[in-house]
């Protein structure tokens, strides 16, 4: 299952990835933190969509993405 | 609404407790929750400070103020005595979760604060917080989790202002900053702060009900 940035606000369109809570590899658990971003004064944690595994992360911190964009997998 | 005055607290114990309140309202065990609090000096660095958002490191050591490193939005900011903080730990599903409505309301409940002391806060396009007499006397930063908020705002009431010059204050070189009481003349009333502080969330928290 793709890991995507959610809507966060109206009018956001892009985040900052600040921090990963996982690796590639990593076993997660669903509604555990993923990723963390940052937007507008604020930080946002992206929780797993599923219990699985983490893979093909796509983005390091320091990064900017879409919102909607994938940055990961949960197999 | 629960609040709880936590008194002086370290900025550390202070995140813990928060943590812990997050966890519990993500949990649906806790109710939201406001917390009060006054902090011995600290500077912190939001997730997206930069290498230079201290100025003038020597100064913080020698004034024992330590650097902690946070996991809340914004750049640098400081915290002292006489400066009243606030971290609301809310489900943002009341502000159909949308950080900005949660960052607007914060500087809402900011200016209705400052009524209570018949001044007149401005907000500026593009940058969050609170300005009287375009000085800078609120911050905001916040973090997220499972769409509850923690850490929050600090408003300064009565304090030496002098270490803010020690940082880039959210990343602006030469913001200044002021105060309750630098802007009224007088001593402000820590406690008196408290109660307004108290009043003007829980009042802008109801409206919520009637948007």
């Amino acid at each position: 299952m793709d890991i995507k940035i959610p809507v966060l606000a109206e009018g956001i369109e892009e985040v900052i990835i600040t921090l990963w809570h996982v690796k590639e590899g990593q076993s997660v658990s669903k509604d555990s933190d993923v990723v963390e971003v940052a937007t507008d004064k604020a930080t946002f944690n992206i929780p797993s969509p599923a219990d699985g595994v983490i893979s093909n992360i796509l983005h390091t911190e320091g990064d900017t993405v879409k919102v909607g964009e994938k940055i990961a997998e949960v197999i | 609404m629960h609040i709880k005055d936590l008194g002086k607290i370290e900025f550390d114990e202070a995140y813990g407790i928060q943590k812990e309140t997050v966890q519990g309202r993500i949990d649906k065990i806790f109710v939201d929750t406001l917390y009060l609090a006054e902090h011995e000096p600290v500077v912190t660095l939001g997730r997206l400070a930069k290498p230079n958002s201290v100025l003038d490191e020597n100064a913080l050591t020698r004034n024992s103020i330590r650097i902690l490193n946070t996991d809340r939005g914004g750049q640098a900011t400081y915290h002292g005595p006489g400066q009243l903080v606030l971290y609301p730990i809310i489900d943002m599903e009341i502000f159909g979760k949308d950080l900005r409505r949660y960052l607007t309301f914060l500087e809402r409940f900011a200016l209705r604060f400052l009524l209570k002391y018949n001044m007149n806060g401005m907000r500026k396009d593009g940058n969050r917080g609170v300005w009287v007499n375009g000085k800078k006397i609120c911050s905001i930063g916040i973090g997220v989790r499972r769409w509850v908020s923690y850490h929050g705002v600090s408003i300064n009431i009565d304090m030496d202002l002098k270490p803010f010059s020690y940082i880039k204050v959210c990343g602006e070189q030469h913001a200044e900053v002021t105060s309750v009481a630098a802007e009224t003349g007088e001593p402000a009333d820590f406690r008196i702060a408290k109660v307004f502080a108290k009043y003007s969330f829980l009042e802008c928290y109801e409206d919520l009900k009637y948007e």
